[in-house]
């Protein structure tokens, strides 16, 4: 009974975690998440040399980018540590 | 990742704003001692700046948008008289007509926009410690 109810929980957040039904593996998400990041730092490297190069755009809103892609960086930096761990606790299990 | 960083694009408004007033100010300043170029001639007209709230309800209700520049207006109070009679500007009493602008008024303007601008700047350093240190649930 206890384990049906958790299968159920399970799947519901299975869904809610993917509605489109596409089951994204952890390591495609990884990569769909490093993709976003690198972006975000392409972004705001790009609005950091305009403003360099023409003096267009505004310096706060440059520093803002930047702010945002470090975040964003961070937050990656998190998740492979996270992903890291996990593995390392894998490989120490005695077989 | 948008809704994650609306509070720093609220702020970016605000700072782009708090600029613009910056730059009337100074137009003001630089303008304090100008006077009327020929008689009947107008000095130049202090320059104020409005700001209006850009407020957009996004679905979930949190305010998104910012703050806008609605206009940049003269100052309709009238001309500062100086008795200057060998102006080349000056009326038949001797009279220059000059510039609205009050510097202590201005001065006072002045801080008033960098102390804004600061306190938008702590918005941002807040929203980036709030979420650093959201970052370090996972440590």
């Amino acid at each position: 009974m206890e384990i049906q109810r958790v299968e159920s929980l399970l799947r519901q957040m299975q869904h809610q975690a993917d509605p489109g039904g596409a089951k994204a593996s952890p390591a495609q998400a990884f990569m769909d998440l490093l993709e976003k990041t690198s972006q975000q730092g392409v972004d705001a490297t790009q609005a950091a040399d305009r403003f360099l190069a023409t003096g267009e755009g505004e310096l706060h809103r440059v520093q803002i980018e930047l702010a945002k892609a470090d975040i964003a960086f961070r937050f990656l930096i998190e998740i492979r540590n996270k992903l890291t761990d996990a593995y390392q606790e894998i490989s120490r299990l005695n077989l | 990742m948008t809704d994650l960083f609306r509070s720093m694009d609220i702020t970016a408004t605000a700072l782009t704003a708090e600029r613009t007033r910056l730059a009337v100010i100074s137009q003001n300043i630089a303008n304090a001692s100008s006077l009327a170029g020929a008689p009947g001639e107008y000095p130049y007209r202090r320059q104020t700046i409005q700001f209006e709230s850009v407020l957009r309800e996004a679905r979930d209700g949190v305010p998104v948008g910012g703050v806008r520049i609605l206009g940049i207006r003269s100052d309709d109070r009238p001309f500062a008289k100086l008795y200057q009679p060998g102006h080349p500007a000056a009326n038949e009493q001797g009279y220059v007509e000059a510039t609205n602008v009050e510097l202590p008024l201005e001065m006072v303007d002045l801080m008033d926009a960098a102390r804004s601008y600061e306190a938008n700047l702590s918005a941002i350093r807040v929203l980036r410690q709030m979420l650093e240190q959201t970052l370090s649930i996972t440590r």
